[in-house]
């Protein structure tokens, strides 16, 4: 598959007027210093619906992502994440094939990154914005990505977790999302149950 | 056994074959054609599970031309034959049976596996294909100065070319020519051909899992920073470890039937064969073959259907946005099961929340077909031109060069 250089990219620092508000004010001192962008700049500005999955959830799971994914297709509001575990690439697949609009979070600089052939069309018609808070490093890692993960949540106003390990990652990102008092809702699983004790509403049946 | 016609090895006595390993088979009589060898076991030997005779019986294969194993073990209590069948045009079939007691009944069981061994006619096999798919697969990135490829691609030296590959990514490349490799039987009948071709590519997985422990071991011996090297095989290995807990045997086979086989019932009944001797020999993989029943899995790479014809050309166009629909669709399903396989074969994964995910991978493929057969009937087959079989399996639009299907 061959990849394509991004289109220009738009630096938002955090004391423009631009930069995202619910950044500010979820992550304080944490919020990144500026925001890369390329794209369509104007999804930013959207209620946001983030969408996060474990790198390895339940087997059951994987079904409901896809279903999830379908009904994300039918809500207005543009779909943001990392998409970097197996299930969240396949959820975007779908959303790209479907004419979905699409922000992907990126764990690393935006600086040098190619563009996949997968990804040219959304970006030719309009509908993909690639984002980074990330400054210096090209490579992803733990720490990037868990940094990436708040972020994404930060931008949100309403999150699906397909499946959120006890403790881990995700779980983290959880917890700081239902604090910041936004709507998390996950599949019913017994591996779920931590985030449902924590405040997560349980998808309803067929969801 | 001389009334048969049959020649009493000399110097053969069955009292001394309690000295023998299993390994070493001995000739105890031949006929025209065919020899019976007795390997006997010693005291601390445990009998061989069937995986392990069947491959005894494969080892002791490329020494004679056909012959029938008796394994029998050290108290002389329990005796297995092993042969095998073979029929033209039909892949041969490994068979086995208790030694009976009463010599009418010896004598009729030895009767029977002159005849199951005594063909006439082209014996199929997908064996011999499957170098050639390999280097299909590889294509010229091994054509640049590996001299193995030559000897690979000619067919009888695959497997030594595999264990004795000269590099690491060498190693890496065949590993991912095996993992592409797609078998598919669109009339699998009682499945022995794909049996077969699994038996084929178990070896060569297994090979290649020994190399890759090889250059492991290797890069440790070598430098004292060694152990960071080769992290995809040591990711790799521990996932064997873990999934087949000591048995990499287990993980090959559940490796095969997830990436390599494909097939196509004409009838119910013989899925269900296909499927039930594919569960048989992952459970006897496990050391247990009380399974009984075919496991999900199976039932999502064996599938029934008459309409299949694997024909190339069958594809929707740019234009047909109804077929390339179902074509998505059926992508979507194969992603979520690819999902699902690496979560299986990464062994952590729970049993039933698997079973649970392939059944209901199976149920999504079967409402997805059964809406393509409504538009298609509907539409006259006007509207949706598309291979039922690329509905069930869409990867093998991606793998053309490295599949061999055997055709009704």
């Amino acid at each position: 598959m061959k990849a394509h250089s991004l289109p220009a990219l738009t630096i938002i620092a955090s004391v423009d007027e631009d930069y995202p508000s619910p950044v500010k004010m979820r992550l304080g001192r944490e919020a990144p210093g500026r925001l890369v962008l390329s794209g369509a700049e104007s999804l930013l500005h959207q209620p946001l619906h983030a969408i996060f999955c474990s790198l390895q959830p339940p087997a059951d799971l994987v079904l409901s992502a896809i279903d999830r994914a379908h009904q994300l297709i039918t809500r207005p509001a543009p779909v943001i994440g990392g998409f970097q575990s197996p299930v969240e690439k396949l959820i975007l697949k779908i959303l790209l094939r479907d004419g979905h609009r699409i922000i992907i979070c990126a764990a690393r600089k935006l600086e040098g990154m190619r563009l996949k052939s997968e990804w040219s069309d959304a970006m030719r018609e309009g509908r993909l914005l690639l984002i980074s808070g990330v400054e210096r490093r090209r490579r992803t890692d733990a720490m990037l990505a868990a940094t990436r993960n708040r972020l994404v949540a930060a931008l949100a106003s309403e999150i699906s977790i397909v499946h959120a390990a006890p403790g881990g990652r995700i779980y983290r990102v959880t917890e700081a999302a239902i604090q910041w008092g936004i709507p998390v809702s996950c599949p019913m699983h017994r591996e779920n149950e931590g985030i449902v004790l924590l405040g997560a509403r349980p998808w309803p049946p067929g969801h | 056994m001389s009334r048969a016609g049959w020649r009493i090895a000399e110097g053969f006595n069955l009292h001394a074959s309690l000295v023998l390993r299993c390994s070493e088979p001995v000739p105890v009589a031949s006929s025209d054609r065919i020899t019976l060898l007795y390997s006997a076991l010693m005291l601390e030997d445990e009998f061989p599970d069937f995986r392990e005779r069947r491959e005894l019986y494969r080892n002791c294969k490329h020494a004679e031309a056909a012959h029938i194993l008796v394994i029998v073990d050290a108290a002389e209590i329990r005796r297995i034959w092993i042969w095998e069948r073979r029929r033209p045009g039909r892949p041969s079939d490994y068979r086995e049976s208790l030694e009976p007691e009463r010599p009418e009944d010896l004598a009729r069981l030895l009767r029977i596996a002159c005849e199951d061994l005594t063909v006439s006619g082209e014996v199929e096999s997908p064996a011999p294909a499957i170098p050639a798919a390999i280097a299909r697969s590889l294509g010229s990135r091994w054509q640049a100065g590996v001299p193995a490829c030559d000897r690979m691609v000619s067919g009888p030296h695959l497997r030594e070319a595999v264990a004795g590959a000269s590099g690491p990514n060498e190693t890496r490349q065949l590993w991912r020519a095996l993992s592409r490799i797609r078998i598919v039987d669109l009339s699998c009948g009682d499945g022995s051909w794909l049996l077969e071709a699994a038996a084929e590519l178990e070896s060569l997985y297994a090979a290649c899992l020994g190399r890759m422990a090889g250059w492991v071991l290797d890069s440790e011996h070598v430098s004292r920073s060694g152990s960071g090297r080769h992290r995809d095989f040591r990711l790799l290995l521990a996932r064997v470890e873990n999934r087949s807990r000591g048995r990499p045997d287990r993980y090959i086979r559940d490796r095969v039937i997830l990436f390599n086989l494909h097939g196509v019932a004409g009838c119910a009944l013989d899925a269900l064969v296909t499927r039930s001797r594919l569960t048989r020999g992952l459970a006897a993989a496990d050391g247990n073959l009380d399974t009984p029943y075919p496991l999900p899995e199976t039932e999502l790479r064996i599938v029934t259907g008459e309409t299949h014809t694997g024909r190339e050309g069958c594809l929707p166009g740019a234009e047909d946005s109804q077929g390339n629909l179902f074509l998505a669709r059926a992508r979507e399903c194969e992603e979520a099961f690819s999902i699902v396989r690496d979560l299986h074969l990464g062994g952590s994964a729970d049993r039933r929340e698997l079973a649970t995910a392939y059944s209901e991978i199976r149920k999504r493929r079967e409402a997805l077909v059964a809406w393509y057969r409504r538009e298609k009937s509907a539409a006259g087959g006007a509207l949706v031109r598309l291979d039922e079989l690329y509905l069930h399996f869409p990867e093998l639009l991606e793998h053309a060069r490295s599949t061999i299907i055997r055709r009704p």
